[in-house]
């Protein structure tokens, strides 16, 4: 606490170097845990040559990259944002990523989504997985609509994703929930 | 070119004077020589004719036509170090789509996943397919029907067969 006290008017000098707009510094604001599973988004950048399905979702192939590792997935919760676009803010260095796409997803689609994966291993062996997608809001000093989907195998976190097998499910799923928001250009410039 | 006499009057060859035949070693005539070439003309061109013709049925066959297109994508993305991809990816990868043209199956998508793979999704109506070719050698196959949970087996190259027969099955409406 005294920590955050002490540096967060520096890193916030930051946040003004970078041109992040005041409204999505953390500014001392708490976290805040609470969802509106029922209308509130969650908004996450894709880079900007992805392909999309006539449905305006993600190929399961595009997933791989926006989702790039499939594990504590970055995104922007609506309820802190003016505009999905604020995610295409870069909190770290310039430029912004303004030729940059955004994607979004329904909280209730995501925030405990579970999902059973049947492995087959070479042997023949079949093994069940329990598979759950949980949100979390994990404000940056720079950008407090900052949230992260944690990977949850069979109740635990996933630290790191190498299994093969898990990378081409976990992408799949995600390419089924979200959707293109914002469409990638080279001429869009943040406000 | 005729092969009557008449080219040879102005060069004062004597009818019938033989000349040594390359091919056969033994001699003949010149007129026997020149009949010879033009044959040999006229058979070289009837060949090029019936290769363009073979070609052009090749490249006429939607499938095949496709086959190309894919094979050539693949490459590229092979290719192109930004992707990942190393040549155990274009190896298998184009192995698999040799099977599927054979079988007259086409992928609906084939891409850089941006993880070191290559993937195949194969969209049949409530089914789908994937298989993943990672640089790793591994191979991930993972088929879905809607509202049932997904099956992801590993694969070996040796059994890849296997999921080209699934998803033909898949297609002809015979199920998993």
């Amino acid at each position: 606490m005294l920590r955050q006290i002490l540096c967060e008017p520096r890193l916030d000098a930051v946040c003004r170097d970078l041109g992040i707009p005041v409204r999505l510094r953390r500014n001392n604001r708490n976290i805040y845990n609470i969802f509106d599973d029922g209308g509130e988004f969650l908004y996450r950048r894709c880079p900007p040559d992805i392909v999309f399905n006539q449905d305006g979702t993600l190929t399961a192939a595009s997933a791989g990259p926006t989702f790039k590792p499939p594990r504590d997935i970055s995104c922007n919760r609506e309820r802190f944002c003016d505009y999905p676009t604020d995610v295409l803010y870069n909190i770290k260095e310039l430029p912004h990523y303004n030729d940059c796409g955004v994607i979004e997803a329904p909280i209730g689609l995501v925030n405990n989504h579970t999902f059973i994966y049947i492995l087959q291993q070479k042997k023949g062996v079949k093994i069940e997985h329990t598979i759950t997608f949980v949100l979390v809001h994990s404000p940056e000093v720079c950008m407090y609509p900052h949230s992260e989907i944690y990977v949850m195998k069979d109740g635990v976190r996933l630290k790191d994703v190498r299994q093969e097998t898990l990378k081409t499910e976990i992408r799949r799923e995600l390419s089924k929930i979200f959707t293109l928001k914002h469409e990638p250009s080279p001429n869009f410039k943040l406000s | 070119m005729t092969v009557n006499g008449s080219v040879f009057r102005n060069y004062n060859i004597p009818r019938g004077w033989r000349c040594p035949d390359i091919s056969t070693g033994s001699s003949i005539t010149l007129e026997e020589l020149a009949r010879k070439t033009l044959e040999k003309e006229l058979a070289f061109r009837q060949s090029i004719v019936e290769k363009e013709i073979i070609n052009e049925n090749i490249h006429t066959d939607p499938v095949e036509q496709r086959f190309i297109q894919l094979k050539q994508r693949i490459n590229r993305l092979c290719d192109n170090s930004r992707h990942e991809l190393n040549e155990r990816v274009r190896e298998n990868s184009l192995t698999f789509l040799k099977i599927l043209t054979d079988n007259r199956i086409l992928p609906s998508l084939i891409n850089p996943t941006g993880d070191e793979s290559l993937l195949f999704e194969f969209f049949l109506g409530e089914k789908y397919f994937s298989i993943d070719f990672y640089s790793s050698g591994g191979i991930v196959y993972l088929h879905e029907e809607k509202n049932s949970p997904a099956h992801v087996i590993e694969m070996d190259i040796e059994d890849i067969s296997d999921v080209a027969s699934d998803i033909m099955r898949a297609q002809t409406g015979r199920g998993l």
